[in-house]
């Protein structure tokens, strides 16, 4: 119950206006809350306004919310809800949550989809700085500067099939490295921990 | 089952995901891919992770670019508009003091912007061209421009030895950049920027329209200021992107003349007397009407490096059995007379 109490203490300490917490609250969960919304909603000012306007719902709160499983968790179900509802105006998604009533989301679902995104990132940057210099540079060229094959190709003077090599390569060694059971192990493991 | 080629490799099929994420897949590659997703659910499994992960790149990249210090800075803005970073005893009679801080905020905005503005103007140069006219500048780290009739870019003369970064105002440029790898070249119109990679290349908006042609070396196109190029093009190839739609064409350069404003070079190959006309008049800024049906026939054939306008018409004339003569500053071209008549050239 140690996190459960120390987190609950920050919240607390929120509702009593204490800047430092809510500054500590937002640098422990900023990026992970961010991404998550970002995968939902596809656009980064909508993310960063979504995680904005959470974090000042929670400063306003005349309570703090009990929590009964962690912070992180209420976080990220928080962050969904407001995104989805975000979504809602323009795709008529239905069935979640509003954020008016963000004091009393229902927590009685453990799931904490920020953290286990941003494990699966981390895990992902892991693999990538594993693989071979210039299948990392190919892969990041096709996936990150959004290059075509031809275009990498040209700026690293290799032939397009090279490329096409390097890329499929590339991929299967990402897969070796994600399928690793060690970062299961480590999440079951961090699930646990957070369980009691 | 058709499209399966079981000889082909998981690699095969894995290249070929490659290929539809960037979406340069053939509509026989779809199929096949079709086919091999639906044969085995392991292969379907493999599409799927494929997907996921390149979504996760994506993700990754934004993870690694979020700077925390700066939302935080951002959030604590909103706080304050909102009063909500005060402790509540000291939220009485805000309002009065908070106008009055507005007040002299905007006062004090309202200057700062003004002296930008001034200072910014002083700051920039503008290399204009006539509008019958090319013009030729040097820009301060050398290198050359070339500004089509009617034509203007601008730059700032303090932060361009910093940035290298040159405005289109209106009109069609060539440049031949002299590559410094620690400060790139850029010029921009609106949203969209081309950088250079050591190159030469034509710019020009028309309309609508904005066209990136190169001549030499290798630029790449980007929107927004964004760091993720939209293209690259090498020389031999040119990009029409359209300002309203966004909406990026890319083909090689079929225009043999596009930079003959600059040097008139003129290439001919079984050209209509149109076409000639046309890029005669793109080339010298002079207005070129043909008189009669029968011209518009004729075909031309040749090459002109650095001539007058005089001489180019000469020769076309008697390579096509035609004269020309001047009106008004008009040029009409037309079919020989009987009676041959001297016409100056």
């Amino acid at each position: 119950m140690e996190t459960a109490i120390s987190d609950q203490e920050i919240l607390n300490a929120i509702s009593m206006k204490d800047i430092k917490a809510f500054d500590g609250m937002y640098r422990c969960h900023y990026k992970r809350l961010y991404i998550l919304s970002f995968r939902h909603l596809r656009s980064q000012e909508m993310a960063e306004e979504i995680v904005h306007d959470v974090f000042i719902k929670i400063w306003n709160l005349k309570n703090p919310p009990v929590l009964s499983y962690s912070l992180s968790s209420y976080l990220s179900k928080a962050v969904v809800n407001t995104s989805l509802n975000a979504l809602k105006h323009e795709k008529t998604v239905k069935g979640y949550t509003d954020l008016g009533e963000i004091g009393e989301l229902a927590q009685n679902d453990h799931t904490d989809e920020a953290e286990a995104l941003e494990m699966q990132l981390i895990a992902l940057e892991r693999a990538i700085e594993e693989l071979p210099e210039q299948c990392r540079k190919v892969l990041l060229m096709s996936k990150f500067e959004k290059l075509k094959q031809q275009d990498i190709a040209y700026r690293l003077d290799i032939s397009i099939k090279t490329v096409k090599n390097h890329l499929t390569y590339g991929y299967k060694k990402l897969k070796e490295h994600l399928e690793y059971p060690i970062i299961l192990i480590f999440i079951i493991i961090l699930t646990l921990y957070r369980s009691f | 089952m058709e499209n399966f080629d079981p000889t082909k490799g998981e690699s095969f099929y894995i290249q070929l995901i490659f290929d539809e994420m960037e979406g340069n897949i053939s509509q026989h590659e779809t199929e096949q891919l079709i086919v091999w997703r639906k044969q085995d659910p392991a292969n379907e499994k493999t599409y799927r992770e494929m997907v996921e992960n390149a979504d996760n790149l994506e993700l990754l990249k934004i993870y690694r670019q979020l700077d925390t210090e700066i939302s935080i800075t951002s959030l604590h803005q909103k706080l304050r508009a909102g009063q909500n970073i005060d402790k509540p005893e000291n939220r009485k009679n805000l309002s009065l003091v908070y106008l009055r801080w507005v007040g002299a905020a905007a006062v004090l905005f309202l200057f700062i912007f003004s002296s930008i503005y001034i200072f910014q103007q002083q700051d920039r140069v503008v290399l204009s061209s006539t509008h019958t006219e090319t013009a030729r500048f040097t820009l301060p780290d050398g290198s050359k421009i070339v500004l089509n009739a009617n034509s203007s870019i601008a730059y700032s003369k303090r932060s361009f030895h910093r940035s290298r970064a040159v405005k289109l105002l209106n009109g069609e440029c060539f440049l031949a950049i002299v590559h410094n790898p620690n400060k790139p070249f850029s010029i921009s119109y609106g949203n969209i920027s081309v950088r250079d990679i050591g190159t030469s290349f034509n710019f020009g908006i028309d309309g609508e329209q904005l066209k990136v042609s190169v001549r030499s070396g290798i630029i790449s196109i980007h929107e927004n200021r964004s760091e993720i190029s939209k293209a690259i093009l090498k020389a031999g190839e040119t990009a029409t992107y359209q300002t309203k739609t966004g909406h990026m064409h890319r083909d090689s350069i079929r225009d043999l003349n596009y930079m003959a404003y600059v040097d008139h070079h003129l290439v001919f190959n079984n050209a209509s007397l149109n076409e000639v006309a046309k890029s005669l008049e793109l080339a010298y800024h002079r207005k070129i009407r043909i008189l009669g049906s029968l011209t518009l026939k004729r075909h031309f054939t040749a090459e002109f490096k650095d001539r007058s306008l005089s001489d180019v018409l000469s020769v076309i004339c008697v390579a096509l059995n035609l004269e020309f003569l001047e009106k008004a500053g008009i040029i009409y071209l037309q079919e020989k007379r009987k009676q041959v008549r001297t016409n100056g050239s």
